[in-house]
């Protein structure tokens, strides 16, 4: 238990090699192993967020070891590296989420039939990536297991993605490469900003937070610093995939097979929210507080556009990719705030997103399974075939659409608490893009299950409980969060009411 | 006893008609031959410098002793991916031989 | 007994979990029973309260932490409930309509294959409903009123598979939301200026002048707040201009016509402005807009309900019209009198929409064209349909006169003649289009082709019930008790109270009787043709009968133009956006094509170009040398 978040970032792994090494064409040891791997961590993952000491705070369960140092020889600031995981509140919450939408896109991966092993090794190799990025400590660690998901993601789109599944992986690897390019750039500015302020040059997340706070506000406010910021903000932007940068995102829902929308909708794209509220927000109040009618701004033009957008879609799936970058707008809009309300509710967005949208990709992949489509032009009538997955579809969609009872609801208001506080005309546009997600997710509800039934679509098979499963225990999880928000609040508070308290100072 | 700069000119002609066959010539045997000049130039230098050197001592001639162990495996090598080429292509032309291009 | 209010909603709660693991293939009489019975309970819990309260029971609100999201005050959310004299009175009316209505789809709902998910949506929506009326603050209003609107939208899609109804429950949910969108703002605005969600907080707030942002007054922040707020209530009140939502929300099951689109849900938006009438008050110009708002909704539905040939739709432009009376009482600062509507209102709309569905159910149709002469067929939905009928007139001593006076003669005390006159207008038509709908349903040769029977006691039970509510309802606010309702009621600071005084009694008494006869003489006895009038008023009659055009209007200003920005937008995104993107890439790839040409697979080659390197290499660096030496 005390190095618990290590062998969260192990269990997934040690679960992928078995899988690799079953053979070729074995289904259920790979799938066993993946079932196995990805709930024993989901419960240490549980176990960690009851056991988390809300009092004390800060980073908790940890390990850490010094690794290795860069530059002896130029001596006057050698950078020490640490092999450094734990959890805090702020990841905590991320991690749950990582949990329950990664053991549901492993249930849900059933219908994948062909190179088993490798599809398991590479889902698993996978989760382990975004374990290892909320859970580390170090941001060189941080960056190394970003940069581990893209290469999962490639051969999960790639290899048994759709017709285009190879552009849509290189499109995917190019944009997120190029991203990272930004974030390493970034991550080792503010190692030396550090320095230079005072004491050592570290990628210690805790040691930088507090050196960068602590520092001279001359040293933040340096134009290197601002300089920095934007070069973040731009990475996490196609992070997140927001507007102009997200073009990838529809691309990829659209060729990659469902359980891997999940987790790729559900978990993928909240690492740039993840890092936003830990480095932009965490160690750069300041920049945040400077740049904040822009960060509004784009937020606010990636509800309305992306909105506007999702209106027009007839593929689920790009509906559903425009969906998750509106909801990622309000998360911006709402971040910029740094107002205690704000940042919880872009965290309670982020967690309630992820789930959401997996729990849409989830029943649209079964649908899609059965009727051979998720285009609504050729869907229809689905509740009457298959009642129970379009109840849950329609479930996840009232959810996204911010009925209240489920999380996204909690995340909105909180959200546009706190941006109306600072931001009252920008807010009152954002505000707008709630009513857009109940028009074209309702619409998209009505071709999709409403209407005559289709005689072809007749006798298509209701989802079994096997089946329904990964959608019942996301709806579960979203529903919890809805009614019992403190379940979240509670956790991250402290953690976030410090970042807010950093603009103050 | 000769000046240094009488062997470190024959090492400099010897490597310059060495990297000229190497680059011009068209039978690969030659260019092999030629690259065995440029190491051999090499070889001259390294005995030079042991015994008039600024710093005269052993390790040039272990560095010459060295060499000449490595030319003799890598002709040995040489040789042999030309004969297993040779079979194949039916052609000793450097010319055909440009499986590597884009 | 107000300490246990939280179990008037729990209880249907638990029947709706109840049932809905039953599945959907329980037993009919199982799912009404279960359904029956927990509202029924709800019902003398909600009397027991309602004694409880009339004889000066505490008031204070039972609040709980729901969500702690940051260090001092104003960071907290609080849940709870609270009881006071107007909810009190909310809890029976919505329990006791519910009852029947649950009653009554045994029958009507009778056969349906999913009657089991029937009344699961019914439980819901009784459950949202009556946690809407105990709700202590703002934003656990607004979690209900989500609710009922989601229990709004399903049971009007029940019908899935029409295509019809399938666009009248996304039309219900997106033109609400609207509204909702406009109260989400304004209670995170009046949140922001206040620290609180409680309506009594806020109240407190308003009149000791702590209601302030930095950006903007108290007195411009009470009427923004408060026009925000009456979006939303608008919204889910159908008021103009958000009224369209309603008459297309009739292609449910009419029980939920009933409940939800006549007494219950759509009276919410008057509920919350009465809730909330301290924020009101303290804004003339809201209390303005409420007001006019108002009247306009109440002319208008009456005007349009006058030629539509559906007979749901009748009552349903006919609720329109009345909800428009109680904002308008609303608006002159009646808020008593716009209570008092309210509860009376829920009965004789209830009954109505309930007697109508009676008459669905026997004749299989909507269309008034096909009905007629079911009087002597179905006496008892013909006579509690009259009932209704008489008190929707406001003929006296029904129900609805009584309240609908004291809304009148308000707008007169209040000074606003003009108000008044729409009233009357407005009561004219409603006499006429609800006696012409009676005429041409119950009087007449039947012109229908499925022979109509009288329904079964399921369903005429609860008509008979609601008719003597109709006729006695209004009684508890009448002069002759001594305006009791009112006085229960209590009246919140600057509320004005005025009872009708005769003069006014006996015009709207004479007005309605007007319009009864006009219906009479065109329907009744056919002394005169309807034909002939609407050829001769044919442009009024297009209007009327096209609903002013109103669907047609959003089609083309809102509804189209967003679809064509989306359009736009995409092809933004595919083309101009995606279009870099894909420049850059192909742009790398002309780049690659040209220099790899250099790469001709010829070591000798390389050899060279590499010698040549170095060569320059050395060229370079001793120059440089030179130049460092001299």
């Amino acid at each position: 238990m005390h190095v618990a978040t290590l062998w969260v970032v192990l269990i997934p792994f040690a679960a992928g090699l078995i899988s690799w090494l079953a053979p070729r064409d074995s289904r259920s040891l790979p799938r066993a192993a993946a079932l196995l791997g990805s709930l024993v961590s989901a419960v240490l993952v549980g176990a960690m967020y009851l056991g988390y000491d809300r009092a004390a705070g800060g980073s908790q369960f940890a390990f850490s070891r010094p690794w290795f140092t860069v530059g002896d020889a130029l001596a006057d600031m050698p950078l020490t590296v640490t092999f450094g995981f734990g959890v805090d509140g702020l990841s905590l919450p991320l991690l749950a989420l990582t949990a329950v939408v990664g053991f549901t896109a492993v249930w849900a991966s059933k219908g994948i039939r062909n190179r088993t092993n490798e599809y398991y090794g590479w889902l698993m190799i996978l989760l382990a990536g975004l374990y290892g990025v909320f859970a580390s400590t170090d941001l060189f660690l941080l960056f190394f297991f970003l940069e581990l998901i893209l290469i999962p993601m490639y051969f999960l789109i790639g290899i048994w993605g759709g017709a285009e599944r190879t552009k849509a992986a290189a499109k995917f690897l190019i944009y997120r490469g190029l991203s990272s390019i930004g974030i390493v750039v970034a991550f080792f500015g503010l190692a030396y900003l550090a320095g230079k302020i005072g004491g050592d040059m570290t990628l210690d997340v805790a040691a930088l937070t507090r050196q960068l706070h602590g520092g001279a506000a001359a040293a933040q406010s340096a134009p290197v610093a601002g300089a920095l910021f934007l070069l973040l903000l731009a990475a996490i932007l196609v992070e997140e995939a927001l507007v102009p940068f997200h073009t990838w995102l529809p691309f990829a829902h659209a060729q990659a097979p469902a359980p891997v929308n999940m987790i790729l909708g559900g978990v993928v794209v909240k690492t740039g929210a993840y890092l936003f509220l830990r480095v932009a927000a965490g160690m750069m109040p300041a920049m945040v507080g400077r740049y904040a009618v822009l960060v509004a701004v784009i937020g606010v033009l990636n509800i309305l556009w992306a909105g506007l957008i999702a209106f027009v879609q007839s593929d689920w799936r790009r509906l559903l990719a425009y969906t998750t970058i509106s909801h990622m707008g309000i998360f911006l809009l709402a971040a910029a705030s740094m107002t205690p309300a704000g940042l919880q509710g872009a965290l309670f967005v982020a967690v309630s997103s992820g789930l959401l949208t997996a729990l849409l990709f989830a029943g649209v992949g079964l649908i899609g399974e059965r009727a051979g489509t998720v285009d609504m032009a050729g869907l229809g009538g689905l509740s009457k075939p298959m009642p129970y997955v379009s109840g849950l579809l329609l479930a996840g969609a009232l959810g996204s659409l911010g009925l209240p009872g489920m999380g996204q609801f909690v995340g909105e208001v909180l959200s546009f608490s706190g941006s109306f506080s600072v931001f009252p005309r920008l807010s009152a546009f954002g505000i707008a893009g709630i009513l857009l997600a109940a028009v074209y997710l309702l619409r998209a509800m009505q071709r999709t299950t409403f209407g005559p039934t289709p005689a072809t679509k007749e006798h298509l098979r209701d989802g079994t409980v096997g089946e329904v499963l990964p959608m019942v225990l996301l709806l579960i999880a979203v529903i919890g969060v809805g009614v019992f928000p403190a379940v979240i609040g509670h956790t991250a508070g402290a953690a976030l009411a410090a970042l807010a308290a950093g603009i103050g100072g | 006893m000769a000046p240094i700069g009488s062997f470190l000119a024959l090492a400099a002609i010897l490597f310059c008609i060495g990297l000229y066959g190497a680059l011009t010539k068209r039978n690969i045997i030659i260019v092999l031959l030629s690259i065995e000049l440029m190491l051999n130039a090499a070889n001259l230098n390294l005995i030079a410098f042991s015994r008039l050197g600024v710093s005269a001592n052993v390790a040039g001639q272990v560095f010459g002793l060295f060499s000449m162990t490595v030319a003799a495996a890598e002709v040995a090598v040489g040789l042999a991916i030309l004969i297993a080429l040779y079979r194949n292509r039916n052609s000793t032309d450097v010319r055909d031989m440009n499986l590597m291009k884009w | 007994m107000i300490a246990y209010a939280w179990l008037v909603p729990a209880i249907p709660l638990v029947a709706y979990l109840l049932l809905l693991a039953l599945g959907r293939r329980v037993h009919e009489g199982v799912a009404a029973a279960i359904g029956v019975l927990a509202t029924l309970i709800s019902l003398v819990l909600s009397l027991m309260i309602f004694v409880d309260v009339a004889q000066g029971g505490g008031q204070l609100p039972y609040l709980w932490t729901w969500l702690t999201f940051g260090p001092g005050p104003g960071h907290t959310w609080q849940a709870g409930f609270e009881v006071n004299s107007l909810n009190a009175l909310m809890l029976v009316v919505v329990s006791f309509v519910s009852t029947l209505v649950l009653l009554f789809s045994r029958g009507y709902m009778h056969g349906d294959p999913r009657f089991g998910v029937f009344y699961q949506y019914l439980l819901l929506f009784v459950f949202s409903m009556l946690g809407l009326v105990i709700s202590p603050n703002f934003l656990q209003l607004y979690v209900f009123w989500e609710l009922v609107g989601l229990c709004s939208y399903l049971l009007v899609g029940f019908w899935y598979e029409k295509p019809e109804a399938a666009a009248a429950a996304k039309k219900s949910f997106v033109v609400t939301r609207l509204g909702d969108v406009g109260l989400l703002a304004g209670i995170i605005l009046l949140y922001l200026a206040t620290g609180s969600f409680d309506y009594d907080d806020i109240a407190r707030a308003i009149q000791t002048g702590g209601l302030q942002i930095h950006w903007i007054g108290p007195q411009g922040l009470a009427t923004l707040g408060a026009l925000l707020v009456f979006l939303g209530a608008a919204g889910k009140s159908a008021q103009f201009p958000l009224h369209v939502w309603l008459p297309d929300a009739m292609e449910g099951p009419t029980p939920v016509s009933a409940l939800i689109h006549a007494a219950t849900m759509v009276a919410a938006g008057v509920y919350l402005v009465a809730r909330s009438f301290a924020l009101f008050d303290a804004s003339p110009v809201a209390l303005d807009v409420v007001a006019y708002i108002g009247g306009i909704t109440a002319i208008l539905g009456a005007a349009i309900g006058l030629t539509q040939r559906d007979i749901k739709r009748v009552i349903a432009y006919s609720t329109i019209s009345q909800l428009g009376y109680m904002m308008m009482g609303l608006g002159v600062a009646a808020y008593s009198a716009a209570v008092f509507h309210l509860f009376t209102h829920a009965f004789f709309k209830a009954l109505l929409f309930l007697a109508a569905g009676s008459v669905i159910h026997a004749v299989d149709t909507q269309d008034l064209g096909r009905m007629g002469g079911l009087w002597r067929r179905m006496p008892v939905t013909a006579s509690t349909f009259l009932f209704g009928a008489l008190a929707l007139s406001g003929v006296p001593p029904f129900a609805g006169f009584w309240s609908k006076d004291e809304i009148l003669a308000s707008t007169l005390a209040a000074g606003r003649p003009l108000l008044f006159a729409l009233g009357m207008v407005a009561a004219f038509f409603t006499a006429f289009y609800i006696f012409r709908v009676f005429f041409l349903t119950f009087t007449g040769r039947y012109r229908g082709d499925r022979v109509p029977r009288e329904s079964g006691w399921v369903m005429t039970l609860p008509l008979v019930l609601l008719a003597l509510m109709a006729l006695g309802a209004g009684w508890a606010g009448a002069p002759f008790t001594g305006y009791a309702l009112e006085r229960f009621l209590g009246e919140p600071s600057g509320a004005s109270e005025a009872g009708a005084g005769p003069g006014v009694m006996a015009i709207s008494t004479a007005v309605s009787l007007l319009g009864i006869g006009l219906a009479w003489l065109m329907y009744g006895e056919r002394a005169t043709s309807p034909e002939a009038w609407s050829r001769s008023l044919w442009p009024l009659y297009r209007l009327s009968f096209h609903k002013f055009y109103f669907d047609e209007l959003y089609q083309a200003v809102i509804v189209r133009p967003a679809f064509a920005l989306g359009k736009a937008f995409d092809w933004v995104d595919r083309r101009i956006i995606d279009g870099i993107v894909r420049l850059a890439a192909e742009a790398t790839l002309a780049v690659a094509s040209g220099v790899r040409r250099i790469q001709t697979g010829q070591v000798q080659t390389y050899g060279l170009i590499t010698l040549l390197g170095i060569v320059a290499l050395i060229a370079v660096s001793w120059s440089l040398l030179w130049g460092v030496r001299s």
